[in-house]
């Protein structure tokens, strides 16, 4: 049975508009990503990936206009979609997880407020059962205690910590697709090894599709199946990760992407098993 | 896995380019009416560098590697232990000693961005320490950045742009081209190449073994991307809750192994991601 | 000359520039240009309507309106430049010295701002001139006091958001000294913020002259004053209704005029909004 389509990017084009001219962003992207399948998207900053993931969950900046191109999700387009709907998809059906997970809570609030807000603007009341499925929820992304998380303030975690809970909310929302806008770039190795394990937990088994970008091959390397590869707005390269990965026919931005990689691996690195968590 | 390490580095008779011995640290937190609580940043911190090499200094978020820069640095003082220049204390050096320190220490931070003055052409932040130490006439100065811009990979006419002009990895090639305007002995790389893109870390990572070729100064290499440092140094240094756990010698060659390592530097090891995909 | 473009890009600066050039000429060039003694009785003459000789009429004295009011924007020009420089300069003073050192320099310093911010300029000046007695000079101590801490505290939030760049770090590191970094980093955006947040108050100083001058507080007879010309003219609200309106136009126009270019001279003096419009 062939895998349902979960997302389809079809012609996205966006531009911006400065002084008397219009600057293309993005210009003619289209890509899919499937069920429980982990797209990744790489490429040098400033080349539009985090507005083509904006784009797909409608929080563009007002500066930004969609020219032209039709996006579907689980078949429904999204196009002139009713800002309502917009709304009960986003972080019910669609979450995303961002660079900087400080930014993205209020610090004067607690993780169980973040988390009571979050149920309740998607209409999911707030009683015991519910404070237990999130402390289930937190477990299951690998906090040891969650009690004792749900209590504190996102200043007092770390940047790990504090993406994790970010994928609990996902979690806890049973979401079918998740965009991850460069969820580890800001973190150690170890932390980042750990979100990525999640993530494919995430895939593994809660069914979740994720959308990865990244500017790192090796995060591409790891968890996705397949990579799209952007320069200046545009798609340059796209397949499958071991195909992009093989020697052959590439577009000269991806081989120098694969140069600058390899040349990261000294002779110290050389391993023959990829250590899974 | 090619790499040994060592037991006794340090011979007494040596003098190092920069020796932190004993170095601690620890701030207050709580205020006037709060309960005090010491926050021990710093334990017990013992590294040496020596002219032209590279020691990288590897450790997790928190371990204390940005307040082991700053003391480095001379900008932050220790609560204990001492830190040598040539052999000689910061705390006891008298102004000219000071004022040698202050030259042949640099830096270039993490975010470039951050750590240029936004409203200063490319050209008055690669002058700012040429100002500061030598009295150069306007036409001196001038051919002195016209040098250090094009060695640094950028154009003449870059002199005159504003900071939010140039991409990231240019904007680091102006603060790299800071750093060296006045020939220093040691260069801190505080995650100097943590937020750039592959292709331009890859660029400008070739751009600081050049210069170090061409200048013979050393690097301390603060980074927490095991790949760039096993790359770049001669020598790691492995941080963890504010103590070196460990520290190694980087080898091409085929070396053994003997030594059980740190796991502090075993789970930065392990935690790699990897080369190609496997499935 | 950028920032003189970025004005004129400005279609209110068209109209507000022309008017601050107006007052402040009439300020400068009274003594050149008022048609009449402002001072000069004539009882005479009171009450009468525009003519030749005088273009606005008589007050209640006898003496020339249009003089009056060239003579008003001398004292009342004057009197808000004293203001705005010395408030400027307290208050770069402290807040620079505060947010610099930090520590206990810093809290002794802002406990002192707060306790002077709680003074109300009106309630402060009437204590003022009881202790002290009537002027101009006395009223301008006063607002001067009210006014100070608030900069201040601007100033200070400033100099401690700017410190903790690693901009500053890095021009130690180059071997700046403590005095060059304040000059070269830290004055430049400091000053800059301070021209416009005090641009933008020249308005509200002008309001507190005139309102403590209406009060008979400030200036004492027969100073022209615009202040006082209100006052003088409130008896004649029903039946000349133009010396109040005349004063009081002076007043709207100075204050509007005034608020409007702060807006543009704060884009102008950012780099990036400078450098987008080049």
């Amino acid at each position: 049975m062939a895998p349902e389509q979960i997302l389809s990017v079809n012609k996205l084009s966006l531009s911006r508009q400065s002084g008397k001219t219009d600057i293309q962003l993005v210009h003619e992207v289209s890509f899919s990503i499937d069920q429980q399948e982990i797209v990744g998207l790489i490429g040098e900053s400033g080349c539009g990936k985090s507005l083509t993931c904006l784009s797909l969950i409608n929080l563009l900046p007002r500066i930004i206009r969609a020219d032209s191109g039709e996006i579907f999700f689980q078949g429904t387009p999204l196009n002139d979609i009713k800002s309502s709907m917009m709304r009960s998809l986003r972080g019910k059906s669609m979450a995303m997880i961002l660079q900087n997970p400080m930014s993205c809570f209020d610090s004067v609030f607690s993780i169980r407020y973040h988390f009571k807000e979050t149920l309740q603007s998607h209409g999911m009341g707030w009683s015991k059962n519910r404070c237990r499925h999130i402390c289930d929820a937190l477990a299951e992304v690998g906090f040891e205690n969650p009690k004792e998380i749900i209590d504190l303030y996102p200043f007092q975690m770390s940047g790990g910590m504090l993406q994790r809970v970010m994928i609990a909310l996902a979690l806890i929302m049973k979401v079918a697709l998740l965009i991850a806008d460069e969820p580890t770039t800001d973190l150690d190795l170890v932390s980042q090894n750990k979100i990525l394990c999640l993530l494919a937990k995430m895939r593994e088994q809660h069914g979740m599709s994720i959308l990865l970008v990244t500017h790192d091959l090796s995060v591409i390397a790891r968890l996705a199946d397949r990579a799209i590869i952007m320069q200046q707005g545009k798609i340059v390269d796209s397949g499958s990760v071991k195909a992009i990965f093989a020697q052959g026919q590439h577009h000269p931005y991806t081989k120098a992407l694969l140069n600058a990689h390899f040349n990261l691996y000294g002779s110290h690195l050389e391993r023959s098993e990829l250590e899974i968590c | 896995m090619l790499i040994t390490t060592t037991h006794n580095r340090t011979k007494k008779n040596i003098m190092h380019l920069l020796e932190l011995k004993g170095v601690k640290k620890s701030y207050v937190q709580g205020g006037f009416f709060g309960r005090k609580r010491h926050c021990h940043v710093l334990q017990d911190v013992n590294l040496v560098i020596d002219s032209g090499t590279c020691v990288g200094l590897l450790g997790r978020s928190g371990s204390g590697k940005s307040t082991l820069s700053r003391i480095a640095l001379g900008l932050e003082s220790p609560d204990a232990g001492k830190v040598l220049f040539n052999g000689k204390s910061l705390s006891e050096m008298k102004k000219q000693d000071r004022l040698s320190f202050r030259k042949n220490m640099q830096v270039v931070f993490q975010n470039s961005l951050g750590s240029v003055n936004p409203g200063f052409t490319a050209g008055q932040i690669i002058a700012e320490p040429l100002q500061n130490f030598e009295s150069l006439n306007s036409k001196a100065l001038q051919q002195k950045l016209e040098n250090l811009i094009i060695q640094v990979g950028l154009s003449v006419g870059d002199l005159k742009k504003y900071p939010h002009q140039f991409s990231g990895g240019e904007l680091q090639r102006i603060c790299i081209a800071r750093a060296i305007a006045l020939k220093p002995k040691l260069i801190v790389l505080d995650e100097a190449v943590s937020s750039l893109d592959m292709i331009i870390q890859a660029k400008i990572i070739n751009l600081l073994v050049e210069l170090q070729q061409q200048l013979h100064i050393a690097y301390l290499f603060i980074s927490h991307d095991l790949r760039v440092l096993l790359k770049m140094t001669d020598r790691l240094a492995v941080m963890d809750k504010g103590r070196i756990v460990e520290q190694v010698d980087i080898i091409e060659e085929t070396i053994l192994q003997e030594r059980q390592l740190h796991t502090a530097f075993t789970e930065l090891m392990e935690a790699i991601l990897p080369k190609i995909p496997k499935k | 000359m950028t920032t003189f473009k970025a004005l004129m890009a400005r279609k209110m600066n068209w109209f507000a520039l022309p008017v601050i050039m107006v007052i402040l000429s009439m300020a400068v060039l009274a003594p050149w240009i008022a048609p009449h003694d402002p001072s000069q009785i004539n009882l005479e003459q009171k009450l009468t309507s525009p003519d030749s000789e005088h273009l606005l009429g008589t007050d209640h004295l006898g003496r020339d309106i249009l003089s009056r009011l060239i003579w008003g924007a001398r004292t009342s020009m004057g009197s808000v430049f004293v203001i705005v420089n010395l408030v400027m300069f307290f208050s770069l003073l402290v807040g620079c010295f505060s947010g610099y050192l930090g520590g206990w320099v810093d809290t002794l310093l802002m406990r002192i701002c707060e306790i002077f911010l709680t003074f109300p300029t009106f309630i402060l000046a009437m204590f003022l001139i009881g202790v002290l007695g009537m002027g101009m000079g006395n009223v301008i101590i006063a607002i001067v006091l009210t006014h100070w801490a608030w900069y201040a505290r601007i100033i200070r939030s400033l100099t401690l958001s700017i410190k903790s760049r690693e901009y500053i770090m890095a021009s130690q590191v180059a071997g700046s000294s403590h005095f060059t970094i304040f000059t070269r980093h830290l004055l430049p955006p400091i000053m800059a913020q301070l021209v416009i947040l005090a641009t933008l108050d020249i308005g509200h100083m002008m309001l507190h002259v005139s309102g403590l001058s209406f009060l008979g507080l400030g200036v004492k007879a027969p100073t022209a004053e615009w202040g006082v010309m209100i006052n003088d003219a409130r008896q004649y609200i029903w039946t000349q209704p133009e010396l109040i309106f005349y004063p009081g136009m002076m007043i709207f126009l100075a204050v509007l005029a005034f608020n409007i270019p702060g807006d543009t001279l704060r884009d102008s003096l950012d780099p990036v909004i400078r450098a987008e419009e080049t």
